[in-house]
């Protein structure tokens, strides 16, 4: 057998030169390629592992579409700050009139409408569902509405307290206090998703975490023997951490798709039953921005949760003196 | 190349695993260390290889006293070490190539030299054909032809081995040594830690005999007429 030339101590150093750059680009590569390669070893356990993250990510990304489509729904009413004082049938549009006038002189910054009956069948007619209606009733069932409108919700809440036992009227809307109501859901629904954010983000830095943890349990042979073999903090960390980003960006593109899809399946219920009704229902879907932001948090956090990880367990696995023998 | 100078190395428990230990090992030599189960051997090897600290007393390698490296000076100095061990210490989900890499990528060669050193050393241990092979596929001994390619592979100055021929056969154990003696007629510093001294008696280089943690001899026996 022969044998090569004398060896150098220096060799090791030398051969390990080369552009700044191009070792760079090579250690992210190879650790790159090694992270891949990790989650391939054990195509389970990692399908698992991104399961558990997009599961994370999905009730938050599903309350952030209900808030944004209670927010599209509020915003409807957003010009909205009166209410319909529907009057008794045998009350016709003078009587309207004359009620209207009664009301407005008694209150100063009070605005009203009267809607006659042929008006309001013209603007149902044009509501979903309500098409051609105008066309096939005989006579009109419709009452004289006076439309209100007043600045101070309050005051506006005094007064239909009272309009309501007038004898003339036969029952009020408070479209304010509909838009109110409608505010206060949007309002917990939006503490909802803050809430679902905070624990989408911490179970997702968990299940980082563990799964990095798991990853070092699984290559406890390699890390021992690169720490022997001279390996620093940096090598054995890096796929690692390009494990994690790996994990969560997976894991978060799974969540976003499945978001799209149970959307669009909503969607699509919904349109067939308001088809129907010859209405149609417009659903907004989730903000693209969110889903882009989502992506690139589970990426923060998957690097996030195997750094951690790596901090704490790979110190202890360096300073492991384990025999040799 | 390697000093030992008043070294004691004491256990967490109490445990003596080295007592005032003293020897010089020049460059280019090869030495065996002897002993019983628990003499020290290991610990030695390990103190070397900087895989433990010293209770007591001064290592040195090349000048450079090894209790006073930083962390990062430490790593750097086992990348400079070949070393190879009695159960082979090989990653058996990977290739024959990519275990015989491992040490050039944590040193940072460039795939290109990683390539051409990789195949070089395996062809010098007779596994160039093998190299897309894992290690559960060879046998005993040409695992531990893999362990030793892996510690040539980054051209050390210093191949410590522990127990390299525990698990081989004496036919394959005088393979390994005539590797090793090869490696010290090229320039190389050979420390291998064994307990076996009929492969000792045969090979007549320097051995150092360690019992209880003492160095109890340091002699070289006769070459043969």
């Amino acid at each position: 057998m022969s044998m090569e030339p004398e060896s150098d101590r220096g060799a090791v150093r030398i051969r390990a030169g080369g552009s700044f750059w191009q070792n760079l680009t090579q250690r992210h590569r190879d650790a790159a390629g090694k992270a891949w390669a990790r989650l391939r070893q054990a195509p389970l356990s990692a399908a698992f592992g991104v399961l558990l993250i997009a599961f994370a990510w999905l009730l938050p990304l599903m309350v952030h579409w209900l808030e944004r489509n209670l927010a599209g729904a509020a915003g409807d009413l957003a010009g909205s700050h009166g209410a319909h004082v529907f009057l008794k049938v045998e009350q016709d549009e003078a009587a309207a009139t004359a009620i209207a006038e009664r009301w407005r002189v008694a209150e100063a910054d009070l605005e009203t409408r009267v809607i006659s009956r042929d008006e309001g069948l013209r603007e149902l007619a044009e509501l979903p569902g309500f098409r051609g209606i105008d066309a096939v009733v005989g006579d009109n069932p419709l009452p004289v509405v006076v439309s209100i409108d007043l600045a101070d919700p309050a005051r506006l809440e005094a007064l239909l307290d009272d309009w309501r036992k007038d004898p003339a009227v036969d029952f009020v809307q408070s479209d304010a206090r509909l838009k109110r109501k409608l505010r206060h859901v949007q309002e917990f629904v939006a503490a909802a998703a803050w809430v679902a954010w905070l624990l989408a983000l911490a179970g997702a830095l968990l299940i980082s975490i563990h799964l990095s943890r798991l990853a070092v349990n699984a290559d406890r042979d390699e890390i021992s023997v690169s720490f022997w073999l001279g390996a620093d903090d940096a090598h054995i960390r890096r796929p690692l951490l390009y494990g994690g980003m790996l994990q969560g960006f997976i894991g978060a593109s799974l969540a976003a798709i499945l978001v799209l899809a149970l959307v669009a399946a909503t969607h699509r219920a919904l349109v067939e039953f308001s088809q129907q009704f010859a209405s149609r229902i417009e659903l907004l879907g989730p903000d693209p921005r969110t889903l882009l932001a989502v992506v690139v948090a589970a990426v923060v956090l998957g690097w996030l949760g195997a750094f951690v990880c790596t901090s704490v367990d790979l110190g202890q696995l360096g300073q492991t003196r384990e025999d040799i023998e | 190349m390697i000093e030992f100078e008043g070294v004691h190395k004491r256990y967490a428990g109490g445990q003596n695993g080295l007592l005032d230990i003293n020897f010089v090992i020049q460059r280019g030599e090869m030495v065996f260390v002897t002993g019983h189960s628990g003499a020290g051997k290991s610990t030695l090897i390990k103190l070397i290889a900087l895989l433990e600290g010293t209770s007591r007393g001064q290592v040195r390698v090349d000048g450079q006293v090894l209790g006073s490296l930083r962390r990062s000076a430490a790593q750097q100095h086992r990348r400079t070490l070949g070393m190879v061990f009695q159960d082979y210490r090989l990653l058996h989900r990977q290739s024959i190539f990519d275990n015989v890499a491992l040490p050039l990528r944590i040193a940072g060669w460039t795939q290109a030299d990683i390539d051409k050193r990789v195949r070089a050393v395996l062809d010098l241990v007779g596994l160039g054909a093998r190299a897309f092979d894992t290690p559960l596929m060879l046998s005993g001994g040409e695992q531990q032809r893999v362990g030793i390619a892996r510690a040539l592979a980054p051209r050390p100055a210093l191949i410590i081995a522990d127990e390299p021929t525990g698990n081989l056969d004496p036919k394959l154990a005088t393979d390994i040594m005539q590797l090793f003696i090869s490696l010290m007629q090229a320039g190389t510093t050979v420390v291998v830690a064994s307990h076996d001294l009929h492969l000792i008696q045969r090979v007549k280089k320097r051995v150092l005999v360690l019992d209880k943690g003492r160095l109890i001899d340091d002699f070289r026996p006769e070459p043969a007429a």
